[in-house]
């Protein structure tokens, strides 16, 4: 596994992207509990607010909720990684229906969270993220290779977003349902190494899009 | 329909074939009439039926033909004729054609006989229609003068007399003899052997088809007119001992014939006329009487008389079918038309020569009813061939037919069991709804009445507990129905429950281990599905918060009609039997899943070792 896959993300400074109230706490003890203290983090409402401010600061992070009103969360996403492709973007989802998360991650998110999950839970994906890595779901898992053999005869996809065998595997594991420490037995490597190889799925997922998006004209511009 | 109009050119062709045919006999006709040589001819009567020479006196020049009633009104008896020629010196032989005689004869030349029929006197020999040829030669033909004596046995109400005498080459005699051969005797015989065939064949037809009773009257008619038609080629009046009862058979036969004539073109033509029928089959039956009671004396008015009755009728039934055929565009007297036609010229032809209006004793119609017998032959072929296409064509609508039934069956059932399916899936949500109404709403109402009763007793970590296991089987439930319209395998199910567990005791330091077998094609109703992924959960759960464990190990399997699901920790443990009594609400939740599931709940707990292990029997 190369490296080069896995750069770690900095926590802090971090720009929250989420307009509702009870999560912005949520994170903010879960934050300050990775030691990422609340004078490092960023709050704002909108995707408009938070492009105004990505123009001006650097964040380690954006941790961008997709129940945005209209949207915004994918297209901030989007715009991010066309943009301002070293900060790193984490899709939070309070639904747990599998296509904003994927349009999440199409879009280039580095990893996703799910807002019904308990808080140690969340705190355990975050460390993972800090670390280069990115938790995944069996659904998820299932969806992305769904996707990849849809577009294993797709002309216009690039090489280098093929899945290779051991990534399929993988995500083959998780479909039934194997833990991360399990499937990192199987494969006799450290756990991180796993959630490592994870973000890289996710990166080909987002690279794949894009150039099919590309291909086939449908490339939105950023508002 | 492409046969139709290859019909009529099929008639065309044998209206064709009728007409060369006549004009190929009419020349043949005229050639005989010529004689070959300068002859001399005349009659004398006899003085009795045994006479075997002529009278010496009395001798009357005649022409030929001759037919003595004219000359000799009445008169029953033999008739000598004599005809005289000179031959010429240096021809050694000639042919000698006489073409008929009426009844019986013995022909001498120069006083020697050349032929003698079997019968002259009655019965009389029928020689009426048989040409003869003879070979004449040295010393037999003489050169100078020569005689040839006829002796003619005849009855004057058939015509008696001598036909036309014609010398010449051998060569054209014979030609001339095979002619009249052919027209008397051969075609005349063909068109019995015909109609026989025909007829028999439409009896069959009509036996084996009683409805078709055209056909049936068609072969009535056809063996009547056989036997009509056999008078011309009968050569002695048996069984009759006269010739009068031949001649009033024959008349009765032709009488006979006219009236199932009549009753068939109607039939054909899918009409009924009593009245009109029965009043041609009484006349008929009035002409038979009439015929069979006549003394000979009067036969003959009385002959005449109803063979015009027969000829007529024959005639008016086929104009009326012509007439039939022209006005209705779907006659079938259509396809008949071009026969009755023929019929109808020969019918009047034949008339005027039995009424001796034309000089001729050769009858047509026997010969052109074997067209009409043709031509039925021929729209039995075309019925045929129709009905077999409707038959094909029958077949065909049938097999479409077939298909769209079978199409619309399929729908049918399609669509029955779209239903069905939608009301197994209306059926699991009734299930499911009830099934949140029992699982959640029972926590939700627990919960509430909790909070109810004594809110100032309970921990906000209790509360947390409660709102996160409300939370919890909200998840399963999302997870066992799913946003997926078909049935999912529990092994699919159960892979986020599994991940999810894993990844949460994992985090709390509990290593856990699952064993998953054989349930990746195994479907259950969602609601079993769900019962399933909860007694699971709150299995592990309990590991989670109460075991203290370091190692949990799950094993969900099918073994024949059975799943099971083991979970087996290392934790502290805890008394069974009061568990259910103490803090373990878990414990007694898992127990009522087992009952719902209608499954076998075993649990064995010690220290370093707790097992629950479910058998669910699977129907």
């Amino acid at each position: 596994m190369s490296t080069s896959q896995s750069e770690a993300v900095s926590l802090s400074p971090t720009l929250v992207v989420e307009n509702d109230p009870a999560m912005q706490e949520r994170l903010l003890y879960i934050l300050s509990m990775l030691g990422c203290d609340e004078p490092e983090i960023t709050w704002v409402e909108s995707g408009d607010l938070a492009m105004e401010l990505l123009e001006t600061r650097r964040f380690g992070v954006a941790l961008v909720d997709v129940g945005l009103p209209e949207g915004s969360g994918v297209e901030l996403i989007d715009w991010l990684q066309a943009h301002h492709p070293q900060v790193p973007a984490v899709a939070i989802s309070a639904s747990r229906t599998e296509e904003v998360i994927f349009s999440a991650l199409r879009a280039g998110a580095v990893a996703y969270l799910l807002k019904e999950r308990d808080d140690l839970e969340l705190s355990i994906g975050l460390r993972s993220i800090e670390q280069g890595g990115a938790p995944i779901d069996a659904s998820i898992a299932r969806r992305v290779l769904a996707w990849h053999a849809e577009h294993a005869s797709d002309p216009a996809a690039e090489p280098d977003a093929a899945l290779t065998p051991r990534e399929r595997k993988m995500l083959e594991l998780v479909v039934q349902g194997r833990s991360h420490s399990d499937i990192a037995e199987t494969f006799s490597a450290p756990r991180l190494e796993v959630e490592r190889r994870t973000k890289g799925i996710y990166k080909k997922l987002a690279l794949g899009s894009r150039e099919t998006a590309h291909a086939a004209g449908e490339y939105f511009s950023p508002r | 329909m492409p046969h139709q109009k290859a019909f009529p050119r099929a008639w065309l062709a044998v209206l064709t074939g009728a007409f060369l045919f006549f004009i190929a006999v009419s020349p043949a006709l005229a050639l005989a009439q010529q004689p070959a040589l300068e002859l001399r001819i005349e009659a004398v009567r006899g003085t009795g039926w045994d006479d075997t020479r002529p009278p010496a006196d009395g001798w009357t020049p005649v022409t030929l033909p001759d037919s003595w009633a004219g000359r000799w009104p009445g008169f029953d008896g033999v008739v000598w004729y004599r005809l005289t020629w000179d031959q010429p010196a240096q021809v050694a032989e000639m042919g000698l054609l006489l073409h008929y005689l009426n009844m019986a004869g013995a022909v001498s030349l120069n006083g020697s006989p050349i032929s003698r029929d079997d019968s002259l006197v009655e019965p009389l020999t029928r020689a009426w229609n048989s040409p003869r040829y003879w070979l004449l030669a040295p010393p037999l033909l003489q050169a100078g003068r020569n005689t040839l004596l006829i002796r003619v046995s005849g009855l004057h109400a058939y015509q008696a007399g001598l036909g036309p005498v014609s010398l010449g080459t051998p060569a054209a005699m014979q030609a001339e003899y095979a002619h009249e051969r052919v027209l008397r005797h051969d075609l005349q015989m063909l068109g019995l052997a015909v109609s026989a065939a025909v007829s028999a064949f439409f009896a069959a037809l009509w036996l084996l088809r009683r409805r078709e009773t055209a056909y049936g009257w068609f072969a009535l008619m056809s063996v009547l007119w056989l036997l009509f038609g056999y008078n011309q080629i009968a050569t002695s009046p048996w069984p009759f001992a006269s010739n009068h009862s031949w001649q009033a058979l024959n008349t009765s036969l032709l009488l006979l014939f006219s009236v199932s004539y009549v009753v068939f073109a109607l039939r054909f033509c899918g009409r009924r006329m009593p009245r009109l029928e029965s009043l041609a089959l009484l006349v008929a039956v009035a002409g038979v009487l009439d015929l069979w009671l006549a003394g000979s004396a009067n036969l003959v008015t009385h002959r005449a008389l109803w063979t015009l009755v027969g000829g007529l009728t024959i005639i008016a039934v086929n104009s009326a079918s012509l007439v039939h055929a022209v006005r209705h565009r779907s006659s079938p007297m259509r396809s008949l038309a071009p026969f009755m036609a023929l019929s109808a010229v020969t019918g009047a032809h034949d008339l005027l020569v039995f009424t001796q209006v034309i000089d001729s004793n050769i009858y047509y119609t026997t010969m052109s009813s074997y067209g009409l017998l043709l031509g039925m032959a021929l729209t039995q072929a075309a019925r045929f061939v129709q009905s077999l296409e409707r038959i094909e064509n029958f077949n065909t609508e049938l097999i479409e037919e077939v298909n769209a039934a079978k199409a619309e069956l399929a729908a049918t059932l399609a669509q029955q069991h779209a239903l069905e399916l939608a009301h197994a899936r209306i059926g699991e949500r009734v299930n499911l709804a009830s099934d949140l109404h029992d699982g959640l709403g029972g926590m939700l109402v627990g919960s509430i009445a909790t909070l109810e009763r004594k809110p100032e007793n309970l921990s906000a970590p209790e509360l947390l507990a409660m709102l996160k296991r409300l939370r919890d089987d909200l998840r399963l439930i999302i997870e066992a129905t799913g946003r997926h319209d078909g049935a999912r395998a529990f092994g699919e199910l159960l892979a986020p429950l599994r991940h999810r567990t894993s990844q949460l005791l994992d985090a709390n330091g509990i290593d856990c281990r699952w064993q998953v077998s054989n349930i990746e094609t195994l479907e259950l109703p969602p609601s079993q599905s769900l019962d399933l992924l909860r007694f699971l959960q709150e299995a592990l759960t309990n590991v989670l918060k109460h075991s203290a464990g370091r190692r949990v190990d799950v094993a969900v399997m099918r073994a024949g009609a059975e799943l099971q699901l083991n979970v087996r920790d290392d934790g502290r443990g805890f008394v069974v039997d009061g568990a259910d009594k103490g803090a373990g609400a878990g414990l007694r939740s898992l127990r009522a899943r087992a009952r719902r599931l209608g499954a076998d709940l075993q649990l064995h707990s010690q220290p370093g070792k707790t097992q629950l292990v479910l058998r669910m029997p699977l129907a």
